[in-house]
């Protein structure tokens, strides 16, 4: 990751911890039904909020839920408890109109670049489809400039354009469905591990040129990743996910350098293993963490805040003890 | 792998000499009747120069009537698979799509007509209907549709899932954009694979239709050549060559048109094989 | 205990499916174009009704003609539980003795052509399909699908003319009368069981040798077949046996192809079996005959699915989930 100094993008400015929440969810509950297992819980009463043109990480194992967060703050998938709220308003009590607005300004980026675009649709088609299905263009000159200037912000040239999905390499994919989600100028982008799939290289210019992209046009990022130093190279903000909850979130320079949550620092130190996950009640990190009380078996700790824009998850920062 | 331009393979290669030298056949039936040999009036002659298949049991030149059933057996071939595969498709998207309450009713349909045997009910269903020709199509085309919308409804059940489907939901496209636009040109590939193999279905149910006595009088396909040749003794006769004629065009536009259908599917599934493995 | 709720729910299935047969089979004469007397008395009898108010009379009444539909559906469904299915003016007996007489012999060419077929089918296919790119394999496989789509009766017709007519070896047809020799027997059923059994065992062999193919390119197979385990006692042990469910679903459809191949067969071979008796009652126009044995001719077939189905949960213990 040489490409990306940490500085220049590692901005907890005050400014943006002051502002208010432009999209979030709060004690959010999923349960995937299931006939077989009864049902499965993934998100465990999680909150969190993103604000104007600031860059949050959401990091996590593979199975914290990070994904099922994503989707649900996306719109794509309907919490089983809990609400999500756009701007002041909840989504549940939204009309047509205010959704379609919440539709138009909430982009989501998925995981699979090679499964996220219609593989029988030209590429160019499908980065204009947003275009068409909310009127943004009045004429084909209209959709065409703003196709050509959100692909040229990604690296895409109008050859890769005329072509269809299979002919694209990865890398060339998830440019597209970057420009796809960009080309309604939105709010926020909800990034769902975009470069999991691609060579570190691939990556690191993706990257890079999503970060030049939000910089011109100030929407926020939410960035779900496994990868802890990109986090922390590109994070204003970060949010840490386990067994379905937010165990502790606070600028990205704080969070890195002094971790709270025993979960936090084991996943830092690379010894966490979200495997052996307490699915019960309590903390979800009760059997393996090495500073466990008795209460934290008995109930699962309360969001506790130990500075300004910074919450842990845990008793040991709870104030009755 | 090569993506540009087709390149059949042997199998389809075949098949498509099979369905040219059957279209030739229907072409050439448009041709003035004298130039096939005039009607001998002679009953049961056999092959000669005057008449190169013979003669049938009220003497009419085998091969003038040969050429005309090519028609009546192709276009009801060709019309019957139509219906049939208009119907598999809207019947397989819309379930497969929609899923839940509206995909188990669709679902319950559909097995009734797998599990029912589909030719005893055709005929059922033909002889209250009478013989004629739109009702051949008709009965075709309303029962040959439980394959295609079985194969149609998995595979738009498959794209439902992927995540470009989920991609459009979230930028706020309707789901009966998403259907027509996105959903069945990716159900294409096998909608058109389906309907060479129904076309070649629809011909072979055609001639066991019209074998039974059910096709139309008024135009003689090649099943009712067979059924004639039952009927009317040419059989017991020994006169080959009114029944075999027409016994080997069925075979081999059928044979023509599932090879083709074969080599579609075999290609379709090697090409849409990633999709499929990772959702 | 899931085993007898699956069960249950599977036997329910098909009796709502016999009662579809049923109510379909009610339905078609009254509500297709054209008077429902003709096709629920029969043209003859309709016609010498009408010439007589008595018989018409009677007749009404038993059919409950001029009650409302529920009610004829009440009739028409016990006497169906009375086997009373009518009588045939063409054959001038009661239709359920007709069928008594005729099912079993068309039973007696489906059954053992099916078992054959499916028996030479397996081992055919199984052939085929592994190392399917030789080329006498490839041959043999485009000559089952070519056999596959002959029609069955026009099959029928060329043995007739080469082994009854040319050759004088067999039969012109027909049924061996009655306290007939065994040999007399075997003449008369060899050339229809020998035409039912090529058609059929092609068609089993173009599935058996697709699933062989489909399995063959496995990642456990071509495990296994690192190990060093034989052919003959591979495909066995990997290939038959994981293919055997399928296998089993695929008689149930056999059945039903079987039983629509073996009627236009039995025209042929004017076999007096059910096919050969719906084509007399075509001809005759005598619907009640051609309606009963259609009812009887779907009931074999969905017996033979559940029997299939039976057979397939016996054997698999994944099909019980």
């Amino acid at each position: 990751m040489k490409q990306l100094s940490p500085k220049s993008y590692e901005t907890p400015s005050q400014r943006l911890l002051d502002s208010a929440p432009l999209l979030g969810c709060r004690d959010v509950v999923k349960i995937f039904k299931s006939y077989l297992k009864g049902g499965f819980t993934a998100l465990a009463g999680a909150s969190i909020s993103i604000r104007r043109g600031e860059l949050l990480a959401l990091i996590g194992e593979s199975g914290s839920g990070k994904t099922t967060l994503a989707k649900i703050l996306a719109g794509l998938i309907q919490p089983t408890s809990g609400e999500v709220f756009f701007g002041d308003k909840p989504l549940a009590k939204m009309g047509s109109k205010d959704l379609l607005h919440f539709r138009r300004k909430v982009q989501f980026v998925p995981q699979y670049p090679d499964l996220a675009l219609d593989p029988t649709w030209y590429i160019y088609d499908s980065i204009a489809e947003p275009l068409r299905i909310h009127k943004e263009a009045r004429t084909r000159e209209e959709e065409l400039e703003k196709v050509r200037s959100v692909s040229s912000r990604v690296g895409l040239g109008l050859d890769q354009l005329r072509r269809k999905p299979r002919d694209l390499s990865g890398g060339e994919l998830q440019r597209a469905v970057l420009a796809k989600a960009m080309v309604l100028s939105p709010d926020v982008v909800i990034a769902d591990e975009p470069t999991s799939m691609l060579d570190p290289s691939t990556q690191a210019k993706i990257v890079h040129q999503l970060l030049e992209a939000k910089k011109e046009n100030g929407f926020a990022v939410l960035f779900v990743t496994h990868d802890l130093s990109l986090a922390e190279a590109i994070s204003n903000r970060v949010c840490v996910m386990l067994g379905g909850s937010i165990v502790e979130s606070g600028a990205a320079s704080d969070v890195f350098s002094s971790p709270l949550h025993p979960y936090t620092l084991s996943l830092l130190s690379g010894s966490a293993s979200g495997l052996e996950m307490n699915r019960g009640t309590g903390c979800p990190f009760y059997s393996q963490c090495d500073a466990r009380m008795g209460a934290c078996s008995k109930s699962s700790p309360p969001e506790f805040m130990t500075g300004k824009a910074r919450s842990v998850r845990c008793w040991l920062f709870g104030q009755d003890y | 792998m090569k993506r540009f331009g087709y390149s059949p393979t042997g199998v389809e290669w075949a098949g498509i000499a099979l369905i040219l030298a059957v279209f030739a056949m229907t072409l050439m039936s448009f041709l003035p009747g004298g130039c096939f040999g005039m009607p001998s009036s002679i009953p049961y002659l056999p092959p000669s120069s005057s008449n190169f298949l013979g003669t049938n049991d009220i003497g009419d030149d085998v091969l003038a009537i040969l050429l005309q059933g090519s028609r009546v057996s192709l276009s009801i071939g060709l019309l019957g698979a139509t219906v049939s595969t208009l119907f598999g498709t809207v019947i397989g998207v819309f379930a497969g799509f929609m899923g839940g309450t509206v995909d188990e009713a669709l679902g319950s349909i559909t097995d009734f007509f797998l599990v029912v045997p589909a030719l005893p009910l055709m005929i059922l269903l033909a002889a209250y209907l009478g013989p004629s020709f739109m009702n051949v199509v008709m009965v075709i085309g309303l029962l040959w549709w439980p394959t295609t919308a079985r194969m149609v409804r998995a595979r738009a059940r498959q794209i439902r899932g992927s995540p470009f489907i989920e991609g459009l939901m979230g930028v706020g496209a309707r789901k009966p954009y998403i259907m027509f636009r996105h959903v069945l040109p990716n159900v294409w590939g096998i909608v058109l694979a389906r309907f060479v193999l129904a076309v070649s279905s629809s011909i072979l149910l055609e001639a066991g239709l019209s074998f039974i006595g059910l096709g139309d009088p008024q135009n003689p396909s090649w099943g009712m050549m067979l059924h004639f040749a039952m009927t009317r003794g040419a059989l017991l006769h020994g006169a080959w060559w009114t029944f075999v004629p027409p016994g080997i065009c069925i075979s081999f536009s059928s044979l023509g048109f599932i090879l083709i259908g074969m080599g579609m599917e075999s290609r379709y599934r090697s090409s849409t094989k990633s999709i499929g493995d990772v959702s | 205990m899931r085993f007898p709720l699956f069960l249950f729910r599977k036997f329910l299935r098909y009796l709502v499916l016999v009662f579809a047969i049923i109510t379909v089979n009610f339905l078609i004469p009254r509500l297709m174009p054209g008077d429902p007397m003709i096709f629920i008395f029969g043209e003859e009898v309709y016609g010498a009704a009408i010439r007589n108010p008595e018989l018409f009379e009677a007749l009404t009444a038993k059919y409950g003609l001029n009650l409302p539909l529920v009610d004829q559906f009440w009739i028409y469904l016990m006497s169906l539980f009375r086997a009373d299915f009518g009588y045939s003016f063409s054959y001038g007996r009661q239709i359920s003795e007709i069928i008594a007489e005729r099912l079993p012999l068309t039973l007696i060419m489906t059954v053992p052509s099916t078992v054959l077929s499916l028996v030479a089918g397996t081992a055919i296919g199984l052939t085929l399909g592994w190392e399917s790119d030789r080329l006498p394999k490839r041959l043999v496989s485009a000559a089952c699908v070519a056999v596959h789509s002959f029609p069955t009766y026009w099959l029928a017709m060329l043995m007739l003319l080469f082994f009854s007519l040319w050759l004088g070896w067999a039969p012109i047809g027909g049924a061996p009368p009655a306290g007939a020799s065994f040999v007399a027997i075997v003449q008369h059923l060899s050339l229809p069981l020998l035409v039912l059994a090529i058609f059929n065992t092609a068609y089993v062999s173009i599935i058996v040798r697709g699933l062989t193919i489909e399995i063959s390119e496995e990642p456990f197979v071509i495990a296994a077949l690192s190990k060093g385990l034989g052919k003959l006692n591979f495909s066995l042990r990997h290939l038959l046996k994981p293919s055997l469910p399928p296998l089993l679903s695929l008689f149930a459809i056999e059945m039903g192809f079987a039983f629509s191949g073996a009627l236009l067969v039995e025209i042929a071979f004017s076999w007096p079996g059910m096919g050969y008796t719906m084509w007399q009652a075509v001809i005759e126009r005598d619907y009640p005959l051609l309606q009963a044995s259609f009812t009887m001719v779907a009931l074999v077939v969905v017996s033979a699915n559940a029997l299939a189905d039976a057979l397939s949960y016996a054997l698999d213990p994944r099909s019980r989930s």
